[in-house]
């Protein structure tokens, strides 16, 4: 993120909570249709409303808080998979969706985890937090199920749609391998976030090496990707210092052990 | 050809009309005709008053609780009640059923929209009721109260009327419309931004329409258009050209704008900031703020 180079996370956390206040004054938390709006300004209000939505979680991950906005009441709809050229001003009813990637791809992408995520909790009376995979107060199994199910998700929605010769499909590709690939690593390795040193088997420990490596991998992969060249800016801040710190820390385990 | 106020069925739903011919809302539901008033609101409530009390009722009694409002033929709360239903209303009635109470609604004011949870479970209707009710009665004690009911007055939340500064007014806003774009970037760098931001930036974000952008660009990179940018607009742009600058490596900042990034970066993020300012940014009624500020926030 660029603004993080030179500005404070705190106070950019709350600009963007006075842009998300004054969104919801617009009534763009609540979905055109329900609302009698235009086309037009349905599709603009949800790109806009989801974004800072994804934003919103974004500084929550590196300012250390969840949105409070994310498990409200709000039902905007994801934006629709089309292009600009597909609306006009006179269209009424809902544009139809192409099925493969269009140019909203990425973002769409990034829209879809989030409102799996919050459909899953929601649907479980839970509470989305970011740190649900680190949270072992779920059910047992529970948090392995959303994994899979965001897998199967993705892979059904958006994967299987991707050309490897378009850009954004390959950024999508990599990013939702990338993602499930970081979840996967941080339900195994909760004592990241919980600060307390849990017995770790030795399986436990290979399938957690093996979690970030691939985490690495994907991350190496999308940056070094020159299809993806344009973006790299953007895309630098996705590296994951979890699965960098993970590959370093068990083997001093392993040693101390042996002695 | 656009009108001035709200068409005919639109402002009995006192929802957002787009002024079109037919509008959007009327366009959506086929029953309603688009037409737009001859006569100002406030003669239509004198008469409308007038035909109450020959038809034998009481203007005052205008309190009908919600839920019977629900089955009457009645296109507004604030309107004359149920029990003497006015023949020529009903040509456009509609019923309640189909604005079920609860739903959510956009209104505007002055030309800025709002958002309300629950338009007919707003609490201050009895003070728009207290307001006709006096106005009734001052005309049945023969006080003739020429003073004009405005549109918003007769309908809306007083909380929301009220003409009082933003807060913080004295730091923030306020200042003299000026162009900040007066004289940079030059077009020929005004045009490599906009292209850095198409091709590096929108694609990620994706939160404004192609012909939005190119309208935009059309009219700032232009030396005289972009004089004539709004506020909102300026500050669109400046998140714009700060984020294009952002996203560009190094080298090609240098070799494209013949500055060093950190220099160009800096310059272009107080402007940014400048031009925020300079919005309205405690009472953002135009979406383009919030997208200047995604841009700045963000990225």
């Amino acid at each position: 993120m660029a603004s993080l180079d030179r500005l404070s996370t705190h106070s950019l956390w709350s600009i963007l909570g006075l842009a998300m206040r004054s969104a919801e004054k617009l009534g763009m938390h609540r979905d055109g249709v329900t609302l009698g709006l235009s086309t037009v300004e349905t599709e603009d209000r949800r790109r806009v409303w989801w974004q800072l939505q994804h934003i919103d979680l974004c500084l929550g991950v590196l300012a250390g808080l969840t949105p409070m906005t994310l498990m409200a009441d709000w039902d905007a709809k994801i934006p629709s998979n089309i292009e600009d050229d597909d609306l006009n001003s006179v269209l009424v009813g809902p544009p139809t969706e192409h099925v493969g990637s269009t140019s909203l791809w990425y973002c769409r992408y990034t829209y879809w985890v989030l409102d799996h995520q919050r459909k899953i909790f929601q649907a479980e009376q839970g509470r989305f937090a970011l740190t649900w995979q680190a949270n072992t107060s779920l059910a047992p199994g529970f948090r392995e199920s959303v994994i899979s199910q965001l897998e199967k998700g993705l892979n059904q929605n958006f994967i299987q749609y991707c050309d490897p010769l378009k850009p954004m499909d390959i950024l999508v590709q990599l990013s939702a391998r990338f993602l499930v690939a970081g979840f996967q690593m941080r339900v195994l390795h909760a004592s990241v976030f919980s600060g307390e040193k849990q017995n770790v088997k030795e399986e436990h420990r290979t399938a957690i090496r093996d979690a970030s490596v691939q985490c690495l991998k994907y991350h190496i992969a999308i940056i070094t990707q020159p299809i993806l060249e344009n973006f790299r800016w953007y895309l630098r801040g996705m590296f994951s210092w979890h699965a960098c710190k993970s590959n370093i820390s068990y083997p001093e385990d392993r040693w101390s052990k042996s002695f | 050809m656009t009108h001035r106020e709200a068409c005919e069925p639109c402002a009995r739903r006192k929802v957002r009309c787009d002024k079109q011919e037919p509008c959007s809302n009327c366009r959506r539901r086929k029953k309603d005709r688009c037409i737009y008033p001859a006569v100002s609101p406030a003669d239509r409530i004198k008469r409308l008053e007038a035909l109450v009390r020959k038809l034998g009722a009481d203007p005052n009694e205008l309190h009908v609780p919600s839920n019977e409002l629900r089955s009457e033929h009645t296109s507004s709360p604030a309107s004359t009640p149920a029990g003497a239903s006015v023949e020529q209303d009903r040509q456009h009635a509609v019923t309640f059923l189909e604005i079920r109470s609860k739903d959510p609604v956009v209104l505007e004011e002055n030309g800025q929209p709002f958002y309300l949870e629950s338009y007919v479970q707003n609490p201050y209707e009895a003070v728009v009721h207290a307001e006709l009710c006096r106005r009734a009665w001052q005309g049945w004690l023969g006080i003739n109260n020429n003073e004009g009911v405005s549109e918003a007055t007769s309908s809306r939340n007083p909380f929301l009327l009220r003409d009082r500064p933003h807060a913080l007014s004295s730091i923030i806003g306020g200042q003299a419309a000026v162009s900040l774009l007066a004289r940079e970037p030059s077009p020929q760098y005004a045009d490599a931004l906009w292209n850095t931001y198409r091709l590096r930036v929108e694609p990620l974000v994706r939160i404004s329409y192609r012909w939005a952008l190119d309208q935009l660009r059309a009219r700032s990179v232009d030396v005289e258009q972009r004089q004539h940018l709004s506020a909102t607009e300026q500050a669109f742009v400046c998140s714009v050209y700060l984020i294009s600058v952002h996203s560009l490596p190094d080298e090609e900042c240098q070799s494209t704008f013949d500055v060093p990034k950190p220099m160009l970066l800096n310059h272009y993020h107080v402007l940014c900031e400048e031009a925020l300012m300079r919005t309205n940014i405690l009472c953002i009624a135009d979406i383009m703020v919030i997208k200047a500020i995604i841009l700045y926030t963000v990225y």
